[in-house]
Order: C-alpha cells, then structure tokens, then sequence
C-alpha cells in the first residue's frame, strides 16, 4: 500500500527534465495516438524534424514533435533517426543493449508429476548465454497429500543462438510432503532431493519463451530408501 | 535403473558445461598503451555528451478491491496487490495476492460444530499469470477526451490457502484495462478460480468467482 502511494506521488510530481532528441532521416515518420500496431495514424512527421522522446512502453515510444505534437512511435521507425550528436550507432546501441543485457528470467509451468498435478515458479539468472543458474519452487496437489519442492538448479544450454534450443538441469533441493489433515496416521516428509533434467526452450519473442521439461526427482527418504518421481512440465518465461 | 538415468544425464550436463564455458571466451581486447610513444599530445576539449535516459514504463503495480465468491462457504469482500509486467504490446505476466473471508455459517445451522474451527475463516491467494491483450483499443469519455484501453484474457496457476490447507489453483478470466492517463490504469476484471477441495467429504472441483476492480500505476 505505502509503495502504491508513493509510486502514486511519484507520478504525479511532474519534474522539468530534459529529453533524448533525435532527427527524422527517413522520408516520414508515423506518429500513432496510442502504443499498439492497431491505433490509428494522425500525423507525419516530415524528414529533418526533431523528436523528443518522452516515454517508453514495451516497443513504443511517445514522442513530441517541434511543433508540439505528441503521438506514438514503433521502436523500427526510430532506428533510422539521428541522435544530437549526428550518428545512427549511438541510439541503435541503447535500445539494443537494452535488450541483450538482460539476465534475470522468471517463469510459470503446470504438468504432471506421477499422474498429479503439478505448478511450478522459477527465477533465473543468466551467467552467460549458456550457463545460467536457477531457483525452482514446485508444488504438486495430490489425492492424500500435498508436496513442495524448492531446488537450486545449474542450467546448461550448448546451443543457446538456436530459436528451438535444448537445455540440460541438474540441482538439490528439498522435499516436502504433508498428507492431508482429513486423513488419519499419516506422516509428514521433509527430505533432501536431487534432480536431472532435459528441456527445450522456444523462443516466441526476444523476451519471451515457451519452455517444456523433463525432470527426474530423487528424494532420498531414509538411510536405505530412495524414492524417484518422473515430472513433465510446460510453462512459459520471459527475460527482464 | 533410476540412478543409472541420473548417471546418464548428470555425464550429459557435464560434457556440455566445457563447451559453453570455452564459447565464452572474450574477443582480444585492443591495447591501450599502443600509442604511448606519440610526441605531441594534441590538447583536445572533447564533448562530453550525456544522453537522457528514456523513461521506460513497462511495469504496473497496484491495488483492487472486490467480491471473491468461494463455492459452499459464501461471497466476501476481497482486497489485493498486482504486479504486472508488459513483455510486448500484447503479452504480459501478472502476480497477484488477495485475501477474503469463508464462512461455514449455513452448515452451522444444520449441524452444530460446523465444519471449521471457527465460523469465519481467512482465505488468501496467490497467483502467476500470463494475460493477452486482444481487443486493444480506445475508449471515448467526452468529445473531448480519449483513453488508451484493452480487453484482456488472463491465465495462470497458484495457490489458495483456507481451513490450514494449500490448494493449487487454476485461474482464467477476463479484463478490461482503461488509461485515463500514461502512467495510471483502471481495471475491472472478472475470475474463476478453479481448485480441488474435499472439506466437505467428497473430492470436488470448485468454481470460485471473483470480480474486482482496480487502479494500477505504472512505473
């Protein structure tokens, strides 16, 4: 609630500030009256004339031509612009670093694990394009009980510049299990786990992903018992 | 067998590791030293450029408040807090944690005791979801004035926690999104909230509606 009206007031404070300008080089630019493909062109910016960029939202940039004009723009018009200083590069480099900097991936999943169902968070962090480390917190309902799992993974992935890009996980974690309090005599697991696993990740945008897993869960329950636990899960993520 | 499978892909992880580390070996990083023996140091002012950073508002944060309508234990108020976060214009992932009330008054009447330790029970939720927005769109207010809008469909999975028990929990709905302006959103949304429950001695799936509205700001 406090972070709510703060980000309120924050808001609502209008600052004097000063904005990154750039110059049409393209015959025209599209000026749009909100920030989606759909909404409707109102005004051409013509070549020469300086933008200010005012906002961003995903790949749309509000923009305020010399004359006053306030409209939207898509990231690919204002590629082909000028920055102040007369390059193409300088801009460009932004908005792509922008993209490939990006380390931390979060993601939801639903599957099956031994026939119920699963529901699974993960966040991620990218050490490099093919290594990445990751934590996972399971969740499976089943019929008499109802189980936890947190993990800590490290994620291989040997052909990360391929759309369709396979993965390999391998991690520990912990085990727990709670029967449910409608049933009698039954005991509660808390254990230590390991787990492997293979997936495929692909990419449906540069930020976001559809991922599929395969996981085999080793739960070593006593000094001579070890239970093992098949999950398949499908799930999407993204990258921010 | 199933060690012998471990064993197997625990070898795979381990010979690809190499091989990803040995790609990320940087590019040769040029000299800085190259041109220390140049006599004359040209004494050149260079402009120092700072480019203004674009603000960029591709996260929502906010509060809503509603009617969350638990199958057999009555409808109650419900507050909670949304975090959103805008992939593209047409996707984006949403987290959300509300909390409402149950009741087992009706069975009280029948059958003394109840079914819960105490008449009213708290109910909280959590959720992760993904949303598409596929009525985008304007809303026209006056002659004057237009806002920035989309109809959204939303799914995603959660927990519900009631009576000292977790429930895993499937959720999808429906939403409309208003901008009265670029940083501020009005939502109303519509939800079921779908989970097993055996509370009242059979396994059944319940229904659990939702409708709230809330105001969001992005950031």
């Amino acid at each position: 609630m406090g972070l709510f009206v703060s980000l309120l007031l924050s808001n609502l404070a209008h600052a004097d500030q000063t904005y990154q300008r750039v110059q049409v080089v393209d015959p025209y630019i599209e000026l749009r009256t909100g920030p989606g493909r759909g909404f409707p062109i109102f005004y051409v910016g013509e070549r020469g004339g300086w933008l200010e960029l005012l906002l961003r939202k995903t790949d749309w940039f509000k923009v305020r031509l010399e004359q006053g004009k306030e409209g939207w723009v898509n990231r690919t018009q204002l590629e082909n612009t000028l920055t102040e200083a007369g390059v193409k590069k300088t801009f460009r480099d932004v908005l792509m670093d922008d993209y490939f900097s990006r380390r931390v991936e979060f993601g939801i999943a639903t599957g099956t694990i031994e026939g119920d169902t699963l529901l699974g968070f993960r966040l991620g962090y990218k050490f490099s394009d093919a290594l990445s480390a990751e934590l996972a917190y399971l969740q499976v309902q089943g019929v008499f009980a109802g189980s936890t799992l947190y993990h800590v993974n490290l994620q291989s992935q040997p052909y990360p510049q391929w759309r369709l890009a396979p993965f390999f996980t391998i991690g520990v974690g912990r085990f727990n299990n709670i029967p449910k309090t409608t049933l009698v005599s039954a005991i509660a697991t808390d254990s230590v786990a390991a787990n492997a696993g293979f997936g495929l990740r692909y990419y449906i945008t540069r930020r976001f992903m559809a991922r599929a897993d395969l996981t085999d869960y080793i739960v070593f329950i006593g000094d001579n018992r070890t239970d093992s636990y098949k999950a398949f899960s499908a799930g999407f993520s993204f990258f921010f | 067998m199933v060690k012998r499978h471990f064993a197997m892909l625990m070898y795979l992880l381990l010979t690809t590791l190499p091989v990803a580390v040995l790609a990320q070996e940087p590019d040769q990083v040029p000299d800085k030293d190259v041109r220390a023996d140049q006599v004359i140091e040209p004494e050149l002012n260079r402009r120092h450029i700072k480019v203004p950073r674009i603000k960029s508002e591709d996260l929502e944060f906010g509060i809503y408040y509603g009617v969350y309508s638990a199958e057999d234990f009555g409808s109650a108020q419900l507050t909670g807090l949304r975090l959103a976060y805008h992939v593209n214009e047409d996707i984006f992932f949403e987290g959300a944690y509300g909390a409402s009330t149950v009741t087992d008054r009706l069975f009280r009447q029948i059958l003394p005791g109840g079914i819960f330790v105490n008449e009213e029970e708290k109910l909280t939720y959590y959720s992760a979801s993904v949303g598409y927005n596929f009525f985008p769109g304007e809303v026209f207010l006056t002659k004057q004035r237009a806002m920035t809008s989309a109809v959204y469909v939303i799914g995603g999975i959660g927990n519900t926690k009631f009576a000292q028990e977790n429930r895993a929990t499937v959720n999808f709905g429906i939403g409309i999104r208003m901008l009265p302006a670029d940083w501020l959103a009005v939502h109303i949304d519509m939800r079921d909230n779908i989970f097993r429950s055996d509370i009242l001695g059979v396994s059944k799936t319940t229904n659990n509606f939702e409708l709230h509205a809330g105001l969001t700001v992005y950031f």
